[in-house]
This record gives structure tokens, sequence and C-alpha cells, in this order.
């Protein structure tokens, strides 16, 4: 254990601070959930990645800089406490990029890693179906082997982007003589192929944040096949694993916005109750234990040990934390709280909500928690 | 930046956990009344654990408050009655720190019988045992003797505790003084919080599986109560804050060797506070699935709970480590937010 970081640790801090101070847009883009934001946030991914900070843990061949994750936490507390725009593209940074690096061939690593890491390509998630939300294994959404295609026919929902979005990753059933877990694939989609319907749904802050995507004959080239045929719960499964575990959510989001929640109790210190102070106080505990519970888990990483289960604890303790933080503000804003200048706030309440619902609802981690963590028997 | 243990830290952790369970069984914690809660003494100190932080000249393992930690934790696991804890995280270390190197040397090598003292924690355990206590306060350190200091044993929930009020004030040797103790005392508390969460840290995770087990075999309604998710999700709950206590734990304990005083503590402060409420939702969610069962002296559950309870409150309560942490956060000016966590100009005091 050495909790110091090493002279090329510190100068990378500050190579990352100079450059966002230089680059981070000075009046806030607007929501990427409508396409004028969208299209300002895929700029945004483009200076970064001209900065070469697009994803800093990937190799250079791929447009990365081959940083440890230790590196990576560095780079997100800068990019936290810059208040640098939100990743448009971080289903492709954070959940199809670390899985292309685990199951990609290199022709596909080549092909599809540096467009995600350019911004030139955007990604969606196109796993939930009306009919499968938490029981994943349901999916129905048919994927029929041809000579050199797929033939995708089916429907996707809560497809967070993909109104805007270039592509998808799509889990698809190809064997329709089996059933739950087995006879799925992951397939890469263009959201433009002939075939594809896309309808926008409103979300909480009436932005079309959402789609549903519909597949009628759609046809793919098999090599965008990703991973095993019929093996795609095992993909989606360490693309969930990175979602739940280290990437989608670092620590420094949650630790900026403890540190907003101080300032604003300072802003209203003269009408703040003891119990919310309390509760602000508890939020920025539980903001640095994240923190700390991160650098341990990447510390063991890069010891070369592999993360189990106990990646659905960060999940829930994130996602409640974020709920808890934005709940308190709304508290201290009180009558001020609906307005649209609060609107920071105001979004991050209703973003908060969502947490504990997307990337595996909080009653599946818990399920997850008591049978393959603690050994409960499962129901 | 390397926040894991070595592998040299989880193999001692390890072989302390094998003693430990294999000697501290239900089945002993069940004779409290027949027992002076001192008996493994002898084999503790000859596995060196008493002497995990002094220095190999004085024929200690040499290692660092990272590993008292790690003890710590094992010593919690079990609930052992011996002042493991106390003797290699506090005692040995201070009496180093004070220039008392041989009388270290002889409580680390279990010749001594020593309590220790401090605002924070004026009660001595196995009060009947003691040879000597140590009596830290901001002002003076002295060694006294028991007569000389300590008050009439008092009953606690735990029945191993045995403790006796001490007399902060009573004559003894003075060790040190003004500043020499004030710092003594700051560093001396800091220990004890961050030592005593790693314990409940350990009790915390048996009380889980205590439930664990129980919940797998007990069956109501034609199957285990354990697959349930309501019974289910309490212990999940449980287990997911502990998940995040430990590292503030450990990152508390590699704070204890840096001079950036207000940081230790804060870090210390957070440490005690993670560990405390872990174990009391451990505690509150474990009786839950134990039932009526869980309210009696017929589950083994109890014994964890109720040394949780007698350590909540030592080395600095909630009340107290909440209203320094308020302090800090909203008043003291200690820089907050990301990049915060782990500053850039830290010195080692090694």
């Amino acid at each position: 254990m050495e909790l110091e970081y090493t002279s090329a640790q510190i100068e990378f801090r500050q190579e990352v601070r100079d450059w966002l101070r230089a680059h981070v847009p000075t009046a806030p883009l607007a929501s990427f959930d409508i396409e004028e934001g969208f299209n300002a946030h895929r700029e945004w991914e483009r200076i970064l990645a001209q900065g070469n900070y697009g994803m800093v843990t990937w190799p250079t061949a791929y447009g990365g800089r081959g940083c440890s994750l230790i590196e990576w936490l560095i780079f997100e507390e800068e990019y936290y406490a810059a208040n640098a725009p939100g990743r448009v593209n971080q289903n492709g940074v954070f959940l199809l990029g670390p899985t292309l690096m685990e199951y990609g061939t290199e022709a596909q690593k080549a092909r599809y890693l540096p467009a995600i890491a350019s911004g030139d390509e955007i990604w969606a998630q196109a796993w939930s179906e009306p009919g499968a939300g938490s029981d994943m294994a349901a999916i129905r959404t048919r994927a029929k082997r041809t000579d050199a295609s797929y033939v995708i026919d089916g429907q996707k929902i809560w497809s967070s982007r993909a109104v805007f979005a270039d592509w998808c990753f799509c889990l698809v059933r190809t064997d329709p003589d089996n059933s739950r877990h087995r006879g799925l694939s992951m397939l890469l989609v263009p959201l433009n192929a002939a075939g594809i319907t896309i309808r926008p749904i409103r979300q909480l802050d009436g932005d079309p944040g959402f789609a549903e995507i519909f597949f009628d004959d759609v046809h793919v080239p098999e090599d965008h096949l990703l991973g095993p045929e019929h093996g795609g719960w095992q993909v989606a499964m360490a693309t969930a694993g990175f979602e739940r575990g280290l990437m989608l959510r670092s620590p420094a989001r949650f630790q900026q916005t403890a540190k907003r929640l101080i300032e604003l109790c300072h802003t209203h210190a003269s009408r703040l109750s003891a119990e919310t102070r309390a509760g602000a106080l508890q939020a920025w505990m539980d903001a640095e234990a994240y923190c700390h519970a991160t650098y341990m888990t990447a510390s063991r990483i890069m010891r070369g040990e592999t993360l189990g289960a106990e990646t659905s604890c960060n999940k829930i303790f994130w996602s409640e934390l974020d709920r808890t933080m934005h709940r308190l503000a709304m508290s201290i804003l009180g009558i001020g709280a609906e307005l649209e200048e609060n609107s920071d706030w105001l979004d991050g309440y209703m973003f908060s909500l969502a947490g504990p619902i997307y990337a595996g609802s909080n009653e599946i981690q818990r399920n997850i928690i008591a049978t393959r963590v603690l050994g409960l028997r499962r129901g | 930046m390397d926040f894991s243990l070595a592998e040299d830290t989880k193999r001692l952790a390890e072989g302390a956990r094998a003693f430990l369970t294999q000697e501290n069984t239900v089945a002993r914690l069940r004779q409290a009344e027949q027992s002076s809660g001192l008996e493994l003494m002898p084999q503790i100190a000859s596995l060196g654990l008493l002497g995990i932080e002094a220095p190999e000249t004085l024929g200690g393992l040499g290692l660092t408050a990272v590993e008292s930690a790690a003890i710590a934790e094992e010593a919690g696991h079990v609930a052992l009655p011996e002042p493991l804890t106390e003797i290699a995280g506090l005692l040995v270390p201070m009496l180093v720190h004070l220039g008392r190197g041989e009388l270290a040397q002889s409580v680390a090598q279990g010749h001594s019988a020593m309590g220790i003292a401090s605002p924070l924690c004026p009660f001595a355990g196995h009060a009947r045992r003691q040879a000597q206590v140590l009596i830290v306060t901001p002002r003076r350190v002295a060694l006294a003797e028991p007569k000389d200091c300590l008050n009439p044993p008092r009953s606690s929930i735990d029945p191993w505790r045995q403790l006796a009020r001490v007399d902060l004030e009573a004559v003894g040797e003075v060790l040190a003084s003004d500043e020499a103790a004030h710092e003594a005392c700051q560093w001396l508390n800091a220990r004890g919080a961050v030592f005593t969460a790693a314990e409940l840290c350990g009790l915390a995770h048996r009380m889980i599986e205590l439930a664990t087990d129980y919940a797998n075999t007990r069956e109501q309604f034609g199957v285990p109560i354990g697959s349930f998710q309501a019974v289910q999700h309490l212990l999940a709950d449980a287990r997911v804050r502990l998940e995040f206590a430990r590292p503030v734990v450990y990152r508390a304990a590699a704070a204890l060797a840096q001079i950036d005083l207000p940081r230790r503590d804060l870090l210390a402060s957070h440490a005690k506070l993670a560990a405390t409420d872990t174990a009391n939702l451990a505690s509150e969610n474990a009786i839950q699935v134990f039932g009526a069962f869980g309210y009696t002296f017929e589950a083994d559950l109890h014994y964890f709970m109720k040394r949780s309870w007698a350590l909540a409150g030592l080395w600095g309560d909630r009340e107290f480590h909440l209203q320094r942490l308020d302090a800090h956060v909203f008043d003291g000016g200690a820089a907050i937010g990301p990049g915060t966590s782990y500053r850039q100009e830290e010195k080692r005091h090694d």
C-alpha cells in the first residue's frame, strides 16, 4: 500500500488541468438529449480526442494514451472539477470499448475503437425490450443467420441517445430453439440501416432522451457479431460488469456533487436545519468512501485481480447517494427548487431517480449480492 | 499510488484468522463467566501479534498501522476478548513513541499486563488483571498503579469487558507532558478510533455471515427463509455498507503515519463513523433475520452485537466524530471535492 501519487502522476494531473482550463467551454452546452446539444457534445468529444483525452486508458493504437486506472481516476477528478461537459458517447467509451477490448477481433478493435475515441461514432445500447427489462434473458428480438449476414426483426426500448446516435450494440436471439440465457448474441448495428425505425420517447425532463428501436428485416454483415455466436449473454455480462463496476460512474462525479451541496449549504446557512446539514455531511462522507473504494478496486485490478459480483455493491451505493444528494439540494432550494434557473439541481434530481433503475435495477443488484456474494439460496 | 493490501499483509491476516477462529470459538464465548478473557495471551504473544508495529530491534515485526488494522479486523471477526488491538495497536506503539522501548518489548512479549486510558476511553478493560495503566491526556502521559487509578469494576452489557473507570488525574510516573503529551494523546485517539473501526468491520462481517448461515437453514413455508428477497435484501444492504466502510478504515490506517494532522484526524473520524454505522446496520438486520431466536442467548449473534455496541462508544462516539467532521467540512476550510482525497503534498512520517 502506497497512498501517494508518483511525480509522473502529479505531472499528468497538472497537464490535464491545464488542458481542460484552456478547452472546456465557458458556457454549459445544451442537453445532449436534444439535437443541438447532441451535436455540441459530439463536437466536444472531437476536441477531447484532439487533446488525446478521448479515453486515456485505451492503447495508443486505438486513440488512447495507455494510461493506468489510477491515471484514469486522476483524469476524471480533473474532468469533474473543471465542470467539463457530460460524455455523450459514454456507452461507447465506458461500456462497448472495454467489451470490444475483451471480445472483439483485431479487425473489430481497429475498426470501431478509434471512431469511439474520436467521437465520430456515437453508440447507444439496445438491450431492453417491452417484455425484457430486469428479466433480460426474456429477449425476443430475433436475428436469423443467412449466408453472410444476420437479419434482425424485433423491438428494443429505453435506448438512451439512440435518437441521434450512429450505432447500437444490440442483444438479440440468434438461436430460436434455445430460450433464456442461451442462444443470445451481441450484434453491432448501424442505426441508419434499412428497416430501422426510431421512435423518440420523452424523458422526465421533456427531452427525447430515450428511443424505441424497431427492426424490420434489418441486414447486418456477419462480421458485426461481437464475441461468440449464441454467446451473447457472457458478452453482455462483461459489459454490465464494466457498467456496474468501475467505469460508468467515477467517484469524482459524486465528490463534485457533494462539494456543490456543501457550498449550497453555505449559501443557505441561515435557514439550514440540523437534519439537512447532517445529511450533507453524510453525503460528503459517502462520496469519499466511494472514492477510497474505487482506488482500492483499481489497485486490485492493476495487481491482476478480477472483479466479481461485489461490483453490484457499487451501483447501489453511488445511485442511492446521488439521489440523496439531489433530494437534499431540492430541500435546501425549497420554494425555488421548481424554477428553471435552478435547473442544475432539478435536472440532476430527475436524472438521479434513474440511477437506481438503469444498469440493472438496484433490486436485481441486491439479489446478486445476496446469492453470489453472500451465498444465500436462490428463490 | 497503490491502495491494495500487500500479499504479506493478507497472509498475516489469514494466519491470524486461522488461529483466532480455531481458538476463540463461540463455544468459548459462551463460557464468559469461567474465563479471564486472557487465556490466549501467551499464544497471541508467541505469534508476535502484540509487536506488529514494534521495531525489529525490539523483537517486533516492524510493520505498519495497516497491518495492525488488518489484525484488528480479524480480532473483531471472532469477538476476541483478549486486548490484542489495545496492546498491539495502542500500547506498544505508544511506549515506543515515548522512548520506553524496553517496556514496550516486555508488553509485546506478554510479560507485562498493562491497560491504557485517555479522555476518549476512560475505561480500562480486564480491570482486575492489570499491573499498570498508561494514562494519556493532552496534558500528561503517566504510568499509574491500579490501586492509584482504578475505580471499582463496572458491569457492561458485554460480559467480556470487565471495565473500571480510570482516574485520569491519578498519580504516576510521568512519561511526557505539555506539547509532547498533547501530540501523543491526539495520535493515540486517532489510532484508537481507526483500530476500533477495523474491529467493528470484522464484527459486522461476522454478523452478516451468522445471519446468512441461519437464513440458509431455517425453513418457513417449506423453503429456507434466505431465499426470500425481503430477507436477502436486509443482508445485502449490510454488505453494501461494509464494502464502503473497509476502504475508509484502511485509508485512515495508512494516514496514521502522516504528519498532516487535521487530515489524519478527519480520516480517523470518518473511519469510526463508517464502521459504527455498518456494524449497527449489520446487527439490526441480522437480528431481524434471526427473528425471536436472535433476541435470546440461544443464538450466538448477541456476543457480536454486544461487542459492537461497546466499541461504538469507544475512542470517540458518534456524536464526537460527527461534530469533529462537521467542523472540518463546514467551517474548517478542509479541501473538499474531486482530487482532494489523497493530497499531493503529504509526507510520510517514517
